[in-house]
């Protein structure tokens, strides 16, 4: 008896330890795929929004708002981008896609001037439709970013539901952000 | 060419060709009586088609075919044709295929070699063919890397990232693969054994061979995806405890306690169910490895990324061979014979307080890398598990084997008195003591001090195996290599220790400027802009010399910037040494002058000539001796008195013993021309060797002849002097090269 | 010919200075006490974007500014404590070097002596029978 119970023993830790790691795929089955997104403490939470940066001088208009980041029934797309970072040269056609779909693409300067954030649009393209102003990095340390370039999606609950470093292209939305909007 | 070429169609119909032709493999080896020519010819079949398939998908990336889909998410005309090529590995869907065709390539291997296995061996075939099959069908249902592009979507490709273009990361990945493919044959050749009802001496020694190819392939791998970390990330470290390498280390540790323990079935008999059991877990743990890393579940920088339904179908293939494993185990595992008993203290007990050691050190590797996914399921906590734990609780596991290390392998087998061990491994503690007392007096910490005690123990353990060895004869190139890899061992620890007293210093200097850190002057001599094939750089030129020297050398550090990827990566500068690498870390510059992370990481190249004794050493120990008498030299019969003319030598039977129970012959050997004789001994199992200068005469009993004449098989072949002195030169050229590449 | 926008673009980049807090290591002095303060917890903090370095040893941009922060918020006058909670608040748990202690951290603790009592009871238990040795039964 004894015998028979150490040479069922592996088998019945073996069909624990599997049905354990099936049970957590299984709940997440209904999440999607993708990679690309990095841990953050922000993600599942509300987004902060008592720290706007300060508007372009000349783009009032575009001023970034509180309820911007929790507009019912739209995403939005927090974008941190500096005129000197490689790549955000890569991103303007992604910006764009996501732009698309229905996010309301919102660009924070980050540790940089209006003046060259200006001249960077003129190269690259400006799908903007929120343009703030954060020279010290303050917003970027209230959202804990690494640096640039990195985006937060918020839901249109005003939860942030990813958060994407490096580069966006067009197919990096369509697989990493869509999806969860 | 491209669009209209029908090679990924082809790539398609070779894999399915290759999952019918494995499937009857499988039942060639697994029918009541077996096929086993049958059972060859599918392996090869399978082998064929598969590497035809690999062929075809490094073609498409070699000519840049972005109609394939995989072609196109994962290259780009402007790379480097080697690393397009090694790009048809990267990605998931690719890596599947050079894992199944190596596969292939085992199975065929195996069943060209599954002689020594006996009755297991065509079962054993089966067993890995129906693994095969598994992991072929997982890819042409679920990951086929043949799969077109809708026309709309054909574009320039998405590139790799250019910190990946390295030569050491495009073969990382096969060695790897070559080590789980390894374990795959462990596996298979335990569930043979299994399924016949068998673990004997013959089995270990057949499978030995297997599962020191895979230690050593593992090894391999996850040394050169280490080295290629510490060479390319600049700050010193070689391990991070990433979820993805310890997906990778548990294999290594479990087939590192199957190699110990298979040879202690060869030798004694002895812990047969835990040689099956932890062939049954290296596998399982290679590929549920694998399956996490690619499932989606854990984030890291090495994850690919799956949808949750494919992660569910490498759940259930990884699931379904494990749990068949373990079933046939619970099922027919009551067959296998029990070893003889043995005490606590003897080198059977060492051993299974080795394998203890080394399950016990998996279980936290693993369970560290999964419990975060546990608690975040259950209760939504985020818990970060990294390098400070594993180190913590794996400080006190890794000091108990070292401390076994020490005498370990010199320990009787069965039954071994303490008194006797002490009195033979008395040097142990000294050597310990001083090497812990000198790093005391050189101001170490308390776990340097603990830690270089530990590994002067492991290494005075080897010494005092060599020594023994040396002493009572036993001195083969089995010996030789188990004394090397634990050698090894001790030395990979002694580097590890070292390695974290490294000095750094961040220092702001403009051209001209200079400082001292670490015994050497640091110079910078200018600061310039370069351009290369596919980036920008600026950086700067270190000259580096001794305080109390002149002869130094210059370094180059930079920040390079790729237009095309939009990528900024930093090169480091290094003066590589025997005793210590100096490095020095561009990071970025203020008006005209540069910031430099200056460092000296001590003993750094010890790690990875430990790792190569290691490597080396395994190698030498577990590579298949050569059946006696059958690959070489001449049979004869020889009666008592009888003497034949072999090779330039006369060899004369000088008595022969032919009882049944343990039959030898003694035989005088003495050169044609020559008047001085040397007599061997010889048994079945046990050739009778004369080392004469380069060469090693060898008898090896085949038979006793009904009429009372010996069947003996003589033979010359290359001697140990020769091998040491093949050895001695590698390693002379190995060194070599790291000084003039350093 | 000559350099492309692109190339014009990426020179700059590369030869662009850093923000001054990143390149001067250091930042401001401060008194002793607070220094030793200030170089402990660089050596306790990791920084995430550089496979865990630690941010005191880092030649990272964002290591940079972590050090400023620390030194800043020590001159406040927080504790210890306080500023590595805000730190991890704000960019995750893998920041903090130490190891997790308590809680949900306490099973992984104790799996590695569980696994090695467990593994050498089983080994007693299923081992071959002894005759003679010394041993049980």
């Amino acid at each position: 008896m004894r015998r028979r119970l150490l040479l069922a023993a592996p088998l019945g830790v073996g069909i624990v330890g599997v049905a354990g790691l099936g049970a957590m795929m299984a709940t997440r089955l209904n999440a999607p795929a993708g990679s690309g997104s990095v841990a953050s403490p922000r993600v599942g939470t509300a987004a902060p929004s008592d720290l706007l940066g300060r508007p372009w001088p000349g783009e009032e208009r575009r001023a970034l708002r509180a309820e911007d980041l929790a507009r019912p029934g739209r995403p939005a797309l927090l974008w941190f981008w500096a005129s000197w970072c490689p790549a955000c040269a890569q991103s303007p056609a992604g910006l764009a896609a996501a732009s698309d779909f229905g996010c309301l693409l919102c660009g924070v300067l980050w540790r940089d001037t209006p003046d060259r954030g200006a001249a960077a649009l003129r190269i690259w393209g400006d799908s903007y439709a929120r343009l703030t102003h954060d020279a010290d990095g303050r917003l970027g340390d209230v959202w804990g970013i690494f640096g640039v370039p990195e985006a937060f999606l918020i839901g249109p609950d005003g939860v942030v539901r990813r958060r994407i470093v490096g580069a966006l292209t067009p197919e990096r939305v369509e697989r990493d952000l869509r999806p969860w909007v | 060419m491209a669009a209209e070429g029908s090679v990924p169609e082809v790539g398609t119909l070779a894999l399915w060709s290759a999952l019918v032709a494995s499937l009857l493999a499988a039942w060639s080896g697994g029918r009541a009586t077996p096929r086993p020519a049958a059972a060859r010819a599918l392996a090869g079949l399978a082998a064929a088609l598969l590497t035809g398939a690999q062929l075809l998908l490094a073609w498409a990336f070699a000519v840049s075919d972005m109609t394939v889909a995989n072609v196109l998410d994962n290259s780009h005309p402007a790379k480097p044709l080697l690393l397009r090529v090694a790009g048809s590995w990267a990605s998931h869907e690719g890596s599947l295929v050079l894992w199944s065709m190596m596969t292939a390539w085992a199975l065929w291997a195996l069943a060209r070699h599954m002689g020594p296995l006996g009755e297991a061996g065509p079962r054993a075939v089966s067993a890995l063919a129906l693994v095969l099959s598994g992991f072929l069908l997982f890819l042409v249902l679920t990951s086929s890397p043949f799969v077109r592009v809708p026309p709309e979507e054909i574009g320039p490709g998405f590139g790799l990232n250019p910190i990946l273009q390295h030569w050491a990361l495009s073969i990382h990945p096969p060695l790897l693969f070559l080590g789980y493919v390894g374990t795959a044959v462990s596996f298979a050749v335990a569930v043979g054994a299994l399924w016949v009802g068998k673990v004997d001496r013959a089995w270990g020694a057949a499978a030995r061979p297997w599962v020191g190819g895979a230690f050593v392939a593992l090894t391999l791998g996850i040394g050169l995806g280490s080295w290629w970390a510490y060479e390319e990330l600049g700050w010193g470290g070689f391990w991070f405890w990433d979820p993805v390498e310890n997906a990778s280390l548990l294999p290594w540790l479990l087939t590192g306690a199957l190699l110990h323990t298979v040879a202690a079935v060869a030798a004694r008999g002895v812990l047969r169910r835990w040689a099956v059991l932890l062939a049954i877990a290296a596998f399982a743990s290679a590929i549920f490895g694998s399956f996490l890393v690619r499932s989606g579940v854990l984030t890291s920088v090495h994850a690919f990324a799956l949808d949750p339904a494919r992660g569910l179908a490498m759940l259930a293939l990884a699931g379904g061979v494990t749990l068949a494993g373990l079933g046939l185990y619970a099922w027919r595992g009551g067959r296998l014979r029990e070893g003889a008993p043995f005490a606590p203290w003897s080198r059977d007990g060492m051993l299974v307080a080795n394998n203890v050691g080394l399950c016990a050190v998996a279980a936290v590797v693993a369970g560290g890398t999964v419990w975060p996914l546990i608690v975040e399921a259950l209760s939504g906590t985020s818990l970060h598990v990294g390098p400070a734990f594993y180190v913590a609780a794996l400080a006190p596991l890794a000091l108990g084997i070292g401390l076994a290390m020490g005498p370990g392998p010199r320990l009787a087998w069965r039954r071994d008195r303490l008194t006797r061990t002490l009195a033979r491994a008395w040097p142990l503690a000294p050597a310990a003591v001083g090497a812990a007392g000198a790093s005391w007096a050189m101001g170490g910490g308390s776990w340097g001090v603990l830690g270089f005690g530990v590994a002067a123990w492991v290494l005075m353990g080897a010494v005092l195996d060599l020594a023994e060895r040396w002493r009572t004869g036993a001195l083969g190139r089995r010996g030789v290599g188990a004394v090397l890899a634990h050698a090894g061992v001790g030395v990979v620890a002694v580097a590890v220790v070292a390695m974290g007293l490294s000095s750094v210093r961040s220092v702001v200097l403009g051209p001209g400027e200079e400082v001292v850190h670490a015994g050497h002057r640091w110079i910078v001599l200018a600061i310039e802009d370069r351009t290369g094939p596919n980036f920008l750089e600026r950086g700067a030129r270190v000259l580096i010399v001794p305080e109390h020297g002149s002869f130094g050398r210059e370094i180059w550090t930079s920040r390079r910037v790729f237009p095309v990827e939009g990528q900024v990566t930093t090169e480091m500068g290094s003066w590589r040494g025997l005793w210590r690498d100096l490095r020095a870390v561009h990071g970025g510059e203020e008006q005209g002058r540069v910031l430099l992370r200056l460092s000296s990481e001590p003993l750094a190249a010890w790690l990875w000539m430990g790792g190569l004794m290691i490597v080396i050493g395994a190698g030498l120990a577990t590579w298949p001796k050569a059946a006696s008498g059958r690959l070489c030299g001449e049979a004869v019969a020889l009666a008592p008195g009888k003497t034949a003319t072999h090779a330039g030598h006369r060899w004369t039977l000088a008595a022969g013993n032919g009882d049944r129970e343990g039959w030898g012959v003694r035989v005088r050997i003495s050169p044609a021309h020559g008047s001085f004789a040397v007599e061997v001994r010889a048994s079945p199992g046990r050739a009778g060797r004369w080392e004469r200068g380069w060469r090693v005469l060898r008898v090896a009993p085949l038979a006793v002849a009904p009429d009372g004449r010996f069947q003996v098989a003589l033979s010359v072949g290359v001697g140990r002097l020769f091998q040491a002195a093949v050895v001695l030169s590698l390693t002379g050229a190995i060194v070599l090269a790291w000084r003039l590449w350093g | 010919m000559g350099l492309t926008r692109r190339e014009g673009l990426a020179r700059a980049i590369v030869s662009l200075t850093l923000l001054p807090e990143s390149v001067v290591a250091r930042g401001e002095e401060l008194d002793p006490a607070l220094e030793d303060r200030a170089r402990a917890l660089g050596r306790r903090l990791r920084c995430p974007v550089c496979q865990g370095e630690p941010v005191d040893e880092s030649a990272s941009e964002f290591a940079g500014r972590v050090r400023a922060e620390v030194r800043r918020r020590l001159a406040e006058g927080e504790t210890d404590e306080a500023i590595v909670a805000a730190l991890v608040e704000r960019y995750g748990p893998a920041i903090d070097g130490r190891p997790p202690s308590g809680g949900w951290a306490t099973p992984l603790w104790l799996l590695g002596p569980v696994a090695v009592l467990a593994g050498l009871g089983l080994a007693w238990v299923a081992a071959p029978r002894r005759r003679g040795l010394g041993g049980r039964r």
